[in-house]
């Protein structure tokens, strides 16, 4: 699981897309973006995704976002962070 | 071919035929008609006729052009009727389209576009698609929406990716179910539209183009609107609406079955 680090990169990612919307204690490695977690739906997942290629210059693959159960901290992962 | 070939087929030629009539001539009573044109009372007598007239005879052909389709997968539109104009919109952009007008002419519509389309499906959903394998028109490049979450966002990743590489992503623009839609107004009533392909454009800065079939005389075609900048979802649905608005007061009798269809899904 990635670290701190990656988490505060990421809530950054999700803050500067819906400044706001989430409480950053809910910004944390597990939780999901889709149901149960973030509660993206498939467009916003795609807009996280997009983000987060930008931000690294890492392209993802379709497989990536349309992952079951895709948590932040496995985007973490994907993209190095 | 020779003439035992030719014998051999006529009678399933016939039988096709006879089916693709027997579909079209008797569902017109102008009881739709009707319908559709109590919704535009402002259209002249001379309108109207025009517009019942034109479907009549398109509605014939269509009757045919769809069971040969499904009958005869290998025969293309082209050969029995004037296949849709190829107006070709500039890529990239997300076409919408609309259950109005004879919606199989879609198929031929974006075989003519070629690769530089994605097209999106629903299951069940609507009729452009029916008959519609990769074996019968592998040109066109194809995708179903699916029906889970990870697999709509699937769809909608490889969806905004085809638009960021400069193609086109084609879908229908009725909403599913009026709970994650934006409500236009078409004919002065409340019209659904799914936020998906407003997302979409928004995400990747691209327009929409509103498209949809209608008869052109008495054959099909493809009627495409002025590309609508990316904006907020009302203001983009608002301008697809005003549209298709415009185009079904100028022939109402392009509605058929999908006014039933609308007006399931008022909120």
């Amino acid at each position: 699981m990635p670290g701190g680090s990656a988490t505060t990169t990421l809530a950054a990612v999700v803050a500067d897309l819906w400044p706001g919307r989430f409480d950053p204690e809910a910004l944390h490695p597990d939780a999901p973006v889709g149901a149960g977690g973030l509660e993206l739906d498939s467009i916003e997942v795609v807009e996280l995704v997009f983000a987060c290629e930008e931000r690294t210059g890492i392209e993802a693959s379709e497989a990536v976002a349309a992952t079951e159960g895709l948590t932040l901290g496995g985007l973490a992962v994907h993209f190095g962070l | 071919m020779n003439a035992r070939r030719l014998l051999a087929r006529a009678p399933r030629a016939g039988l096709v035929v006879l089916a693709g009539v027997g579909a079209a001539l008797p569902a017109r009573p102008g009881k739709d008609d009707a319908a559709a044109f109590a919704l535009v009372p402002s259209l002249g007598p001379a309108a109207r006729r025009r517009s019942a007239r034109a479907r009549r005879s398109g509605t014939l052909r269509y009757g045919l052009l769809h069971y040969v389709t499904l009958e005869r997968p290998g025969v293309r539109y082209g050969r029995w009727v004037h296949g849709p104009a190829a107006e070709v919109p500039q890529a990239p952009a997300v076409l919408m389209s609309f259950h109005v007008g004879p919606v199989l002419a879609f198929a031929t519509y974006l075989e003519r576009l070629g690769g530089g389309v994605l097209a999106l499906q629903q299951r069940g959903g609507v009729g452009w698609d029916r008959g519609l394998s990769a074996q019968e028109r592998p040109s066109i490049d194809t995708r179903d929406v699916g029906t889970t979450e990870p697999a709509r966002t699937a769809t909608m990743f490889a969806a905004a990716k085809a638009l960021r590489t400069g193609r086109c992503v084609f879908l229908l623009g009725e909403a599913p179910d009026a709970a994650n839609a934006v409500t236009a107004t078409v004919l002065g009533h409340p019209f659904c539209l799914g936020r998906g392909a407003f997302a979409l454009a928004r995400l990747t800065g691209v327009p929409v183009v509103p498209v949809a079939a209608g008869w052109r005389r008495v054959r099909a075609g493809i009627r495409v609107g002025p590309p609508v900048p990316a904006g907020p979802d009302e203001e983009m649905a608002a301008a697809v609406a005003a549209w298709l608005d415009g185009l079904l007061r100028e022939d109402p009798s392009l509605i058929e079955d999908g006014w039933a269809r609308w007006t399931r899904l008022l909120p």
